[in-house]
């Protein structure tokens, strides 16, 4: 774990491939759930409850757990769809627990981090051209005129396997994967420093899973981003991310190099989660009904 | 003795973009009582259609030729109310998504007996006491309560569990099981289907069991049938597809996947993108992605050909050695020998 503190204003460190690109202190997230439907009274639901990892330059961070673990309202908070509670988000030495405040402030900080969403069927918009939608991004993070936009458009899109005729294709014409590989697309075009990347191979094929997973390693060899990769998918986060971090019910259970969690884990929850997952030899065990019973 | 469930050379088109267009080709099973088939395939490749072929649940415009057959009695051809019987009495299916397959506005105790009141003429009080009896059975304990419950106050597992007591409590021998698994959590998929299992051995029920999970469909199924563009390119016991598929889409999916224990480099991939059966180019099917392609493979439709018991739609199934499944490598039980193996791309190696 890093020494640096989110709070204090940290330079700008973009040199070497050690320096950490995200750094998250005691993060917290609590949710204020009305009791009933027309009551008044409220109780707190802890949906996060004090994480703290990093990413160095060029690694990749794996969050795994349950649905309902935290797991995607860490993403959020990463990306500032959500406040934290409490606790502190800094990536490439720049704070951002609170909100942006200016235009400016945004924008700076979509090029710092992207996401990419589970869904390629509502994260991207139905009415927008594949191309346009990659050229936009371009034109808000990035000078370049329109030629070399239109150049850098076809670059993006062949580095994900898509031709130069898919780039005036609508969504509804293009397959889960190909939406996916859009995304991908959509969310390297700003050339970001770091990218969370939340169940996004987890709705592929198995066949086009392996080109995503194959082509997110090329980029990453290639650009040094670092990866914060969600999935349930324990072999997934095997192939593709160098530390782990296990999530139960907003709590992180267990944390480590992945290998080292995966091969021999210590917590009884990951203990479980590997049990879970069919494997030569595995049969079906009655996991739950044994704990309640 | 008579199969249970027999699908002979099933062809179904649909109407896609305003025309028909093929989804399914030429697709044989079998399934005897009390044993489990595995479907496995990707998007498109006509597993769901299967199931819903046999159940006759076709998208509305839905054709389809050939012969499926209940216990020796064709139901291609039959009246609706045949097939009515035949769904209400005799099989029974389990969807994806619990929640869009469920009623939102009637209770779980009135979803689990619906088909007991309705079809089985069970006095409404006599099928809630057995729907108890079954959930305690599968693990809820406060049954009453659940069955008082809506939809939406369960839980995706809870619900998937639902599902599946509904299905069970007809008693029906045949069990069509679509994916019912993908959208749970893997501790809730390991109950989820361990649930299924048990109470299918007790009963002595057939399964037809649909899933994208290789390692899933091995841990469940008695035989494994692959789809591709809406073939069956490949069938076999799970053991002899593991250690030796034969269809080269069968290896590139063993071997494309990640794997738990180990880290590759580089996963294998397979160029291209998976077909639907209006998509497949005449001859095989998965010829453009298939590194193993020969001139004869893009004129010739593979027939189904039986090598040692499998079943197998590959003209060069007999001479390649495609290796097994890397993550059964420790379980598998040595290849055959007698051929020689032949590497990938060795010229002239077919008379």
């Amino acid at each position: 774990m890093s020494g640096l503190t989110g709070t204090a204003p940290a330079t700008k460190e973009r040199d070497g491939p050690e320096a950490p690109s995200v750094v998250v202190q005691s993060l917290r997230k609590v949710y204020r759930v009305r009791a009933s439907a027309t009551g008044h009274r409220h109780f707190d639901f802890v949906a996060v409850e004090g994480a703290s990892f990093s990413v160095r330059r060029g690694g990749t961070l794996g969050i795994v757990g349950e649905s309902g673990s935290g797991k995607t309202t860490i993403a959020r908070m990463l990306v500032g769809l959500e406040r934290p509670t409490s606790g502190t988000i800094s990536v490439t030495g720049n704070d951002r627990s609170v909100p942006a405040r200016t235009t400016r402030e945004r924008r700076r900080r979509g090029r710092e981090l992207q996401i990419v969403f589970q869904d390629p069927y509502t994260s991207l918009d139905p009415r927008q051209k594949v191309g346009d939608c990659i050229n936009e991004v371009l034109r808000l993070h990035l000078a370049l005129g329109e030629t070399d936009r239109r150049r850098r458009v076809l670059e993006l899109l062949d580095q994900v396997g898509l031709t130069e005729q898919q780039s005036s294709a609508l969504p509804k014409s293009l397959s889960g994967g190909q939406r996916q590989r859009v995304a991908i697309a959509r969310a390297l075009a700003a050339e970001p420093d770091v990218l969370v990347l939340d169940e996004a191979v987890s709705a592929l094929d198995v066949s086009i899973q392996a080109q995503v997973l194959n082509l997110l390693n090329d980029i990453r060899d290639r650009t040094h981003m670092a990866y914060v990769f969600i999935s349930h998918n324990l072999a997934v986060i095997r192939q593709i991310t160098d530390e782990t971090l296990v999530l139960q019910r907003g709590m992180v259970v267990e944390q480590g190099p992945t290998e080292k969690v995966l091969e021999s884990p210590s917590h009884e929850y990951t203990k479980l989660l590997l049990a879970s997952v069919p494997a030569p030899g595995w049969k079906p065990r009655r996991v739950r009904s044994e704990r309640v019973s | 003795m008579t199969p249970l469930l027999e699908i002979d050379h099933l062809s179904v088109e649909l109407v896609i973009e305003r025309r028909y267009q093929r989804v399914l080709q030429d697709v044989s099973l079998t399934l005897e009582r009390a044993q489990v088939v595995a479907l496995v395939g990707e998007s498109g490749s006509g597993k769901s259609m299967t199931a819903r072929s046999v159940m006759n649940l076709l998208p509305p415009g839905g054709k389809m030729s050939g012969r499926i057959a209940f216990d020796g009695t064709p139901l291609l051809g039959a009246r609706r109310r045949d097939w009515q019987r035949f769904r209400s009495a005799h099989a029974g299916m389990i969807f994806q998504d619990p929640r869009a397959s469920i009623s939102p506005v009637h209770r779980i105790g009135d979803f689990l007996t619906e088909a007991l009141v309705r079809n089985n003429g069970v006095r409404r009080e006599e099928a809630l006491e057995r729907a108890a009896s079954l959930l305690a059975r599968i693990g809820i304990d406060d049954a009453g309560r659940r069955m008082r419950q809506y939809p939406h106050e369960l839980s995706g597992g809870m619900l998937q569990r639902m599902m599946i007591a509904s299905v069970l409590l007809t008693g029906p021998e045949l069990i069509l099981a679509d994916e019912p698994t993908t959208a749970l959590d893997v501790t809730t998929q390991a109950d989820v289907v361990a649930i299924l299992d048990d109470l299918r051995r007790e009963r002595g029920m057939a399964m037809l069991f649909i899933t994208h999970d290789l390692e899933l469909a091995a841990a469940i199924s008695d035989r494994i049938a692959v789809m591709y563009a809406g073939y069956v390119v490949e069938s076999a016991t799970p053991a002899q597809l593991h250690s030796r598929p034969m269809h080269p889409y069968t290896a590139a999916l063993l071997h494309s996947r990640p794997h738990l224990h180990e880290r590759t480099a580089r996963l294998p991939q397979i160029p291209g993108r998976p077909l639907s059966a209006f998509e497949a180019p005449s001859g095989c099917p998965f010829q453009n992605r298939c590194p193993y392609v020969m001139p004869e493979c893009t004129e010739i439709l593979p027939p189904s050909d039986e090598v040692d018991g499998r079943i197998v739609r590959c003209l060069r199934a007999r001479e390649l050695e495609l290796g097994a499944d890397p993550s059964a490598m420790a379980a598998a039980v040595a290849a055959p020998s007698g051929d020689q193996p032949v590497t990938p791309g060795a010229a002239g190696a077919v008379e």
